[in-house]
C-alpha cells in the first residue's frame, strides 16, 4: 500500500456553514507537508473526514487508495493525533495505549516500545488527568505511533509546548519523513512550519488556496522584489520610479522596490550618483507568504482565486459548479 | 523528490482482525479505570445488602388462610364437600354432571371493585378418588369447572384440560375416574358411550383403600383492585359456593356400591364443618350443621346428586410473595449499573475519546457490541455474587420473621426456582446495563442516558402501585420493568385465580416471559444505537 493520503473533491456543511468547498490535496511519501489555514478553514474537518469519521457531503479522502473504513486495522495504517485533550483522565497514560494497542491486535510491548520512544516512561503509569498539555500531545504521539505506521497525521501538534517541546516534535516530524513516511501536519502559524515541513497545503475557507513546495512558495511571495538601503531615499525613489518601478519605503532608510532587476537598479543608482549601502533580492519569510494568501483568501472570492493566485491548487470538477 | 522515496511500511504487522480484540480492548478501557471498577463492587455489594436488609425488617406472616400439607410437603389448600365411600382395590367410578353454578350470597364490595361473575371459573365439582379423608393427602380427580372446562387435576399441582364448554342438561359432561393399582386414569365424554382420555396420574404408595366419590368445591370470591392514588387499594372478596347436579353414578369392578356420605374436607370458608348423612335417598342432617350464610349441603333423589361445596384443591399461593418483595432491593444496585452503563459511553462522548475509539475501528456497530459484551458481562457477574449471597440470608431471615413452612418453604440456591431468581437478577442488571449503554450511544450525555433509563426500568414499578390495576398491569408487561418478575419466587398456578397486586409481587408475565421483554427493549436499543452510531458524525 502507497503511503498517501489523496483527498478530492470534499465538500461538507454543519448547518449554514460550509466547511469543506471542494478540499482537494495529496500528501506524498518522505516529506513534512504542512496544512496550514486559519481557524475554521477546514483542516480538522478534513482530518476527521480523513479517518472517516465525519462523512462528507461530497468528495472521497483515501490513504494509500482506499477508503480509511475499509481498513481493518487502521492503526497499521494511519496514525493521528487529533485532539490530545481527548483523554479519560483518572486511566494512565500506559493503560489509555494499552486498550488502544488491544483494539488493534497489539501487545504491551508495542505499547512500551512507543512509551520509550516519546520519552513518557517517568510518567506512563500517572494518571493522564495530571498530565500538562504538553505531555498530552506526547501521549498521543505515542498513540499514532503504536501501528507503526506509513502514514501520520498531527492536528496542531505544537499547541501549548515549550521551545523544547517544539524543537523535539519538529526533529521528530523530520526523522518520520526521513523514515519514507508521508507526514500531515495542520497548523494555524506558518512560523511553526518553517524550517520543518518540505510541502505546504494551504487552505482558507474550506478550500486549498496553494498547495506548493515551500521553496515555490517563497519564490514566488519574494517575486522580482528588491530591497535598497540608502540614505539618499527621496532621490533613489524618484530615480527609480521615474525608470517604472513601484517603490515603497519600509523602514527609514530602506526601500523594497518591485519591478525593476538588481543589476538595473544598480546601474540606474550609479549612473545618478545616489549613494547606497546594499542591495539585495528580497526574501520573503513563509509567514509573508502566508499572510498574503490568506488575506487574500478573506478578501477574494475563492474560485477567482483558485484560478489566479495558486500554483497548483488542484482544479478540480467541483470547482467549476 | 518522491521518486528517491523509499515507501514505509509499517512493522506491525497483525494477524487478523477479531471480535475478541476489540472485546479485549473494550475490557482493558473498563479495568483500567479504577472509579468504575470501585462502583462495580459497590453494585455487587447492594445487590446482596439491600434485599438481606429488606428481608431482616420484613414482617411477620400473619395468613388467615387454613393450609395443609400436600404430597409434596408444600402448602395447599384442600376444603371441600365430599360424598364419598370406602373402596378397595381397583374399579372405576362414573358419572354424569349436567350443572355446575354459584349459589349462596356474593360477598358486599367495597366501591370500585367490579362485580363477581356468578359462579367463579374455578369452581369444580365431578369425581374424586383420595388416599384418606385427611386434608392434603394424595388425590385424582376428574371434573367439570365453572369456567375451564373438563380438567384431570392431581395431587394439587397437576392440571389436565380436558373436553372445553360448561356441563348443562343440554350438553352433559361425563366423566370417569379409573383405578388399576397406583394409577388413576381419567376419562370424559359427552354422551356416556364415546369416552376420551384426558390423563393419568400416578399416586405412588395410594392405599389398597381409598375414599371416592363426589365433591364440589368454589374458591373465594377475590378481587385485587388498585385506584388512582392508591385509596382503594387491597384485596376484596368472600365466600362462594358453588352446587353440582350429578346423576347415572356407576361403581364398576370390584367396587360395589354402598351407601354415600356427605362430609366437608378441611375448614373451607363455607363455615363450620358440617357432617350430612345419606342413606338410601333419606338425607338427615345432623347436629352441628353449618350456618345459615352458605350451607355446604348434599342431596340425593331418585339417583340424582346435589353436592354443593365452597374452598377449593388447590395449591396454596400466599398473597404476598416475601423473597420478591425482598428482592426489590436490588434496585440500589440497579440504578448504580445504569449509571455504569451510560457512562461506559458517554464519558467518551464527553471527553473526545470517542473519535480515538472509532479511528480504531472504524466498523462502528463492532465497537458498541464489544462495549455491551464487555458491560454486560461485568454486571452479570458482579450482580450474580451479590443475588447468590443475598438469596440464602434473606429467605434465613424471612424465617426467623415467621415466614415458615408451609406457608412458604426455603427455595435452594440450586434448585430451578433458585437459579432462575439468582441468574435471573444478574441477567436483569446486565441487560439494564446494557440499555443504559444503548441510551448513552444515543443520547451521548450520561445525564440523560441514565435519567431516560431509570424511567423505564424502575418508574414503572413506582407507577404500578399507584396506577389502577389493569395499567398497572400492562405497565409490567410492556416495559422493562416486566423483568422484574424473574425474580418471583412463589410459584403461579394456572388452575388459581390470582388476584394479586403487582406490589406484591405478582406479575402478569412468567419469569422467562418479563426478563425477555426486557431483552427485547435492549436489543432494540442497541439496534437503534448502533444505525445512529454509524450515521452520526463524531
Amino acid at each position: 500500500m502507497e503511503a498517501t493520503i489523496e483527498v478530492a473533491g470534499l465538500r461538507k456543511r454543519f448547518g449554514t456553514t460550509v466547511a469543506l468547498d471542494g478540499m482537494s490535496f495529496t500528501v506524498s511519501p518522505g516529506q513534512v507537508t504542512g496544512f496550514v489555514g486559519p481557524n475554521g478553514a477546514g483542516k480538522s474537518t478534513t482530518m476527521r473526514v480523513i479517518l472517516a469519521l465525519d462523512a462528507p457531503d461530497d468528495g472521497r479522502a483515501l490513504i494509500g487508495g482506499l477508503p480509511y473504513a475499509s481498513l481493518r486495522h487502521p492503526l497499521n495504517h494511519v496514525g493521528a493525533l487529533l485532539d490530545a485533550a481527548a483523554l479519560q483522565p483518572s486511566r494512565s497514560a500506559r493503560n489509555h495505549l494499552l486498550w488502544l494497542a488491544h483494539s488493534q491486535g497489539l501487545g504491551t510491548k508495542r505499547v512500551d516500545q512507543v512509551i520509550e520512544q516519546t520519552g513518557l516512561r517517568p510518567a506512563a503509569k500517572r494518571k493522564a488527568g495530571g498530565y500538562s498539555l504538553g505531555m498530552r500531545q506526547l501521549l498521543g504521539i505515542a498513540a499514532a505511533m503504536l501501528g507503526d505506521p506509513p502514514v501520520l497525521m498531527f492536528d496542531e501538534p505544537f499547541n501549548g509546548l515549550d521551545p523544547e517541546g517544539t524543537a523535539w516534535i519538529r526533529g521528530f516530524l523530520r526523522a518520520l519523513a526521513a523514515e519514507g513516511r508521508a507526514v500531515l501536519v495542520s497548523s494555524h502559524l506558518m512560523g511553526e512550519l518553517q524550517g520543518n515541513a518540505d510541502h505546504l497545503v494551504v487552505v482558507g475557507r474550506g478550500q486549498v488556496i496553494a498547495d506548493t513546495s515551500v521553496a515555490e512558495l517563497l519564490t514566488a511571495a519574494s517575486r522580482d522584489r528588491v530591497t535598497l538601503r540608502t540614505t539618499a531615499r527621496p532621490e533613489a525613489m524618484t530615480v527609480l520610479s521615474h525608470a517604472g518601478a513601484t517603490v515603497a519605503a519600509t523602514d527609514h532608510d530602506t526601500l523594497t522596490i518591485s519591478g525593476l532587476a538588481a543589476e538595473r537598479i544598480a546601474a540606474l543608482l550609479g549612473q545618478n550618483s545616489v549613494p547606497f549601502s546594499e542591495l539585495a533580492a528580497h526574501r520573503a519569510t513563509l509567514e509573508e507568504a502566508y499572510m498574503e494568501l490568506t488575506r487574500d483568501a478573506t478578501e477574494y472570492r475563492a474560485q477567482e482565486l483558485s484560478s489566479g493566485a495558486a500554483q497548483g491548487a488542484e482544479p478540480t470538477g467541483q470547482e467549476s459548479r | 523528490m518522491t521518486a528517491t522515496i523509499t515507501p514505509y511500511r509499517s512493522s506491525q504487522q497483525t494477524a487478523r482482525d477479531g471480535f475478541t480484540q476489540l472485546v479485549r480492548s473494550e475490557w482493558t478501557k473498563f479495568r483500567t479505570v479504577r472509579g468504575w471498577v470501585i462502583a462495580m463492587c459497590a453494585a455487587a455489594l447492594l445487590t446482596a445488602l439491600a434485599p438481606i436488609e429488606l428481608s431482616a425488617t420484613a414482617q411477620n406472616h400473619n395468613s388467615l388462610d387454613t393450609v395443609a400439607t400436600g404430597p409434596a410437603g408444600d402448602a395447599v389448600i384442600d376444603d371441600f364437600y365430599f360424598v364419598h365411600q370406602p373402596l378397595t382395590g381397583n374399579g372405576s367410578i362414573t358419572v354424569r354432571v349436567t350443572s355446575l353454578h354459584g349459589v349462596g350470597p356474593m360477598p358486599q364490595l367495597p366501591s370500585g371493585f367490579t362485580p363477581f361473575p356468578r359462579t367463579q371459573p374455578w369452581a369444580k365439582a365431578g369425581l374424586i378418588v383420595k388416599a384418606s379423608s385427611r386434608p392434603g393427602s394424595p388425590y385424582a380427580a376428574m371434573m367439570v369447572t365453572g369456567g375451564h372446562g373438563v380438567r384431570m387435576q392431581y395431587d394439587f399441582t397437576h392440571d389436565t384440560a380436558g373436553l372445553a364448554g360448561a356441563a348443562s342438561v343440554a350438553s352433559p359432561r361425563w366423566l370417569r375416574l379409573t383405578r388399576s393399582g397406583d394409577t388413576l386414569t381419567g376419562y370424559a365424554s359427552t354422551d356416556g358411550t364415546h369416552w376420551t382420555e384426558v390423563g393419568t396420574a400416578d399416586l405412588a404408595g395410594l392405599p389398597s383403600t381409598v375414599q371416592a366419590g363426589l365433591f364440589a368445591a368454589s374458591p373465594a370470591y377475590m378481587q385485587a383492585n388498585q385506584s388512582f392514588g392508591g385509596n382503594n387499594n387491597g384485596i376484596g372478596g368472600g365466600p362462594s359456593q358453588a352446587a353440582a347436579v350429578l346423576d347415572h353414578l356407576r361403581l364398576t369392578g370390584s367396587w360395589p356400591a354402598r351407601s354415600w356420605t356427605g362430609g366437608q374436607i378441611g375448614g373451607g370458608e363455607g363455615g363450620p364443618a358440617s357432617i350430612i348423612q345419606s342413606n338410601g335417598g333419606k338425607v338427615t342432617v345432623q347436629p352441628g350443621a353449618p350456618g345459615p350464610a352458605s350451607p355446604d349441603h348434599f342431596r340425593q333423589a331418585a339417583g340424582t346428586f346435589t353436592v354443593a361445596g365452597s374452598g377449593d384443591i388447590a395449591p396454596y399461593e400466599p398473597v404476598t410473595d416475601p423473597l420478591l418483595v425482598c428482592f426489590y432491593g436490588t434496585l440500589i444496585g440497579l440504578i448504580v449499573v445504569i449509571a455504569l452503563g451510560a457512562m461506559f459511553i458517554t464519558a467518551e462522548f464527553r471527553r473526545g475519546l470517542i473519535r480515538t475509539t472509532l479511528a480504531a475501528t472504524p466498523r462502528r456497530a463492532r465497537v458498541l457490541a464489544a462495549k455491551a459484551l464487555v458491560a454486560g458481562s461485568v454486571t452479570f457477574a458482579a450482580a450474580l455474587v451479590g443475588a447468590a449471597v443475598a438469596f440464602p440470608i434473606a429467605q434465613h431471615m424471612l424465617n426467623r420473621n415467621g415466614w415458615k413452612a408451609p406457608y412458604y418453604q426455603v427455595i435452594p440456591l440450586f434448585s430451578t426456582t433458585g437459579l432462575r431468581i439468582v441468574l435471573g437478577t444478574a441477567g436483569l442488571l446486565a441487560v439494564a446495563a446494557i440499555l443504559a449503554l444503548a441510551a448513552g450511544a444515543v443520547l451521548r450525555r450520561g445525564a440523560g442516558a441514565v435519567t431516560s433509563v431509570v424511567a423505564l426500568v424502575v418508574f414503572p414499578l413506582i407507577l404500578a402501585v399507584v396506577l389502577p390495576l389493569s395499567p398497572a398491569n400492562w405497565l409490567m408487561r410492556l416495559t422493562p420493568a416486566a423483568a422484574f418478575s424473574v425474580q418471583q419466587a412463589v410459584p403461579q398456578y394456572s388452575q388459581v385465580s390470582h388476584s394479586c397486586l403487582p406490589y406484591n409481587g405478582c406479575y402478569p408475565l412468567a419469569p422467562w416471559a418479563g426478563f425477555g421483554v426486557m431483552c427485547l427493549w435492549a436489543l432494540a436499543a442497541l439496534a437503534g444505537a448502533m444505525f445512529l452510531l454509524r450515521r452520526r458524525d463524531v
